[in-house]
């Protein structure tokens, strides 16, 4: 409760800073209505040639660039600003101040900030999922949409875990902006079906870069293409990678030498 | 100059060595035309996609990765922060144009990748011996060539674009625009001939062709000789357009700079 609280003052003043530069919001708006736009013709390539990708068609297919777009947004917005804030605190030594706070210092590191201007990503990436549900003139049943959040919140407690890994790193290495470019270019991959890709690399995206969890797995779950077991493994895998993760920060924070020592 | 050139090289040389497992980690980042490739190759299992086998999507690809990583540019993240942090000033006091400090420290990250390149090309020939290209001296010549022309544009662009940080604060999101059409339209979502014949045929005259993917269709030996001679015209004519662009921009750019009196 406490925390929940906390989060709620974090944001509302970070909200507050952001608000001082609105012109940003424009230029964010655009440029997402310009990649969305890039993605789907992308993808409408692809269905230029073949009537389905990796057995997906091509409604079902701008689904998980709805999801992409989604999680993309989440990420700018939520994961993203915390890591710069965690990089410049380490290297000046005033993560001092963070973990002398009578709070966890993971929380603060992980969430103190967000960039409420990059949610719009999040906001199309529904619409997205909304508009291709309805090309396919399907609802989804109850348990569809529920299946539906439970894989929407693994992939999100994935991704977050993924990003404090990545921060974890900034206690050896300085500089760790190319680590996380090293992710998204990962996650381009993202972009299409998993089952589009042969082999190596869908066991990869799968398991060792999850990234199937976050955007195919959710999207075959509104489908109905997944059943319990598979929403349970996703979900039970999403647990241990939070669980793996939160182990891993606290090995590297053995590591933080302050500013002087 | 020359002399100046090979002591500029030295020390980027010095400065990218130092940060190679960076480097390295920026190699990695240019893998969008391996996942194209993935899809595109698994699209291609039922047959032929508009004249291109899987072997022929590998063909494509893989040469076209090695364009992505020699064309590889950033200068507008140090050239812009450089501009609105007044970090210009210093390196106005060259005795050069500062364009050479930045074309240099690019130049001597190519020097490295292509030290990584070359092995791993040597591998990727073992590994997919369907890989077939036109391997005369002529195109291999026309490549080289095609290939210095493209690395020029997507460095004189990006430059340019990140001069307009003399007048604007937005100067990278309205390069993000141009970056876009450049995948689009660049041959790296999709071999050029493989869009709709319409957008195709304007796209062939586009300059983003020739910043990506034209060397690569030297290579694959689908173009004929007035393709080809077509696409050189097409390209003296760009770079020289871009040329001409960024000294137009650089001289009105400067002028703003001094006005402010950093």
């Amino acid at each position: 409760m406490r925390y929940l609280r906390l989060l709620s003052i974090f944001y509302k003043n970070s909200i507050l800073k952001e608000l001082e530069y609105r012109a940003n919001f424009i230029a964010n708006v655009f440029m997402s209505i310009l990649w969305l736009g890039w993605a789907i013709v992308g993808v409408s390539v692809f269905f230029l040639h073949r009537d389905k990708m990796g057995d997906w068609t091509y409604p079902e297919v701008l689904m998980v660039v709805g999801l992409f777009t989604f999680f993309n947004g989440v990420m700018e917005a939520l994961l993203r600003p915390n890591v710069g804030a965690v990089i410049e605190q380490i290297r000046d030594g005033t993560f001092d101040f963070v973990l002398t706070k009578p709070v966890n210092a993971q929380f603060i590191a992980s969430l103190r900030s967000i960039i409420v201007w990059r949610l719009v990503d999040a906001v199309i990436g529904i619409g997205l999922i909304a508009y291709a549900l309805g090309q396919l003139r399907v609802t989804p049943t109850p348990t569809q949409i529920g299946f539906f959040v439970v894989m929407l919140l693994s992939g999100t407690a994935i991704v977050y875990a993924i990003w404090l890994v990545m921060v974890s790193f900034a206690f050896w290495f300085v500089r760790i902006d190319n680590i996380t470019e090293l992710f998204y270019a990962f996650y381009e991959a993202g972009r299409y079906p998993v089952t589009i890709y042969r082999g190596v690399v869908r066991v990869v995206l799968t398991y060792i870069v999850p990234i199937a969890f976050v955007t195919t797995f959710p999207a075959s779950a509104l489908l109905g293409r997944i059943d319990q077991t598979t929403t349970l493994v996703g979900f039970a895998f999403a647990i241990g990678l939070l669980i793996a993760s939160n182990r891993f920060w606290k090995f590297a924070l053995r590591y933080y030498a302050s500013a002087s020592s | 100059m020359l002399t100046k050139y090979f002591a500029l090289m030295r020390r980027s040389l010095g400065v990218m060595l130092e940060y190679r497992a960076g480097v390295l980690i920026w190699m990695l980042v240019n893998v969008m035309p391996l996942v194209m490739l993935a899809v595109w190759f698994s699209l291609a299992e039922d047959g032929p996609i508009g004249g291109y086998a899987q072997a022929d999507f590998v063909s494509y690809y893989l040469l076209l990765t090695f364009m992505r990583q020699m064309t590889t540019v950033w200068v507008i993240h140090e050239l812009d922060y450089d501009i609105r942090y007044g970090n210009l000033s210093i390196k106005l006091l060259y005795p050069f144009n500062p364009i050479h400090a930045y074309m240099s420290d690019n130049l001597a990250d190519k020097i490295i990748r292509l030290a990584v390149l070359i092995p791993l090309g040597i591998v990727a020939a073992f590994l997919f011996p369907m890989m077939r290209y036109e391997l005369t001296p002529l195109s291999v010549a026309l490549m080289l060539l095609t290939m210095a022309a493209a690395w020029a544009m997507r460095f004189l662009s990006q430059y340019t674009f990140a001069l307009l940080a003399f007048w604007v604060s937005e100067a990278q999101t309205l390069h993000e625009i141009w970056y876009a059409v450049w995948l689009m339209l660049g041959g790296m979502v999709a071999p050029l001939d493989l869009f709709p014949a319409p957008v195709a045929a304007i796209a062939k005259y586009l300059p983003f062709r020739f910043m990506l993917s034209f060397p690569v269709e030297v290579m694959l030996g689908r173009l004929t000789a007035d393709e080809t001679l077509l696409g050189l015209a097409a390209t003296a004519f760009w770079l020289g357009a871009m040329i001409v662009a960024y000294r137009w921009v650089w001289r009105r750019g400067i002028k703003q700079f001094s006005a402010f009196g950093a």
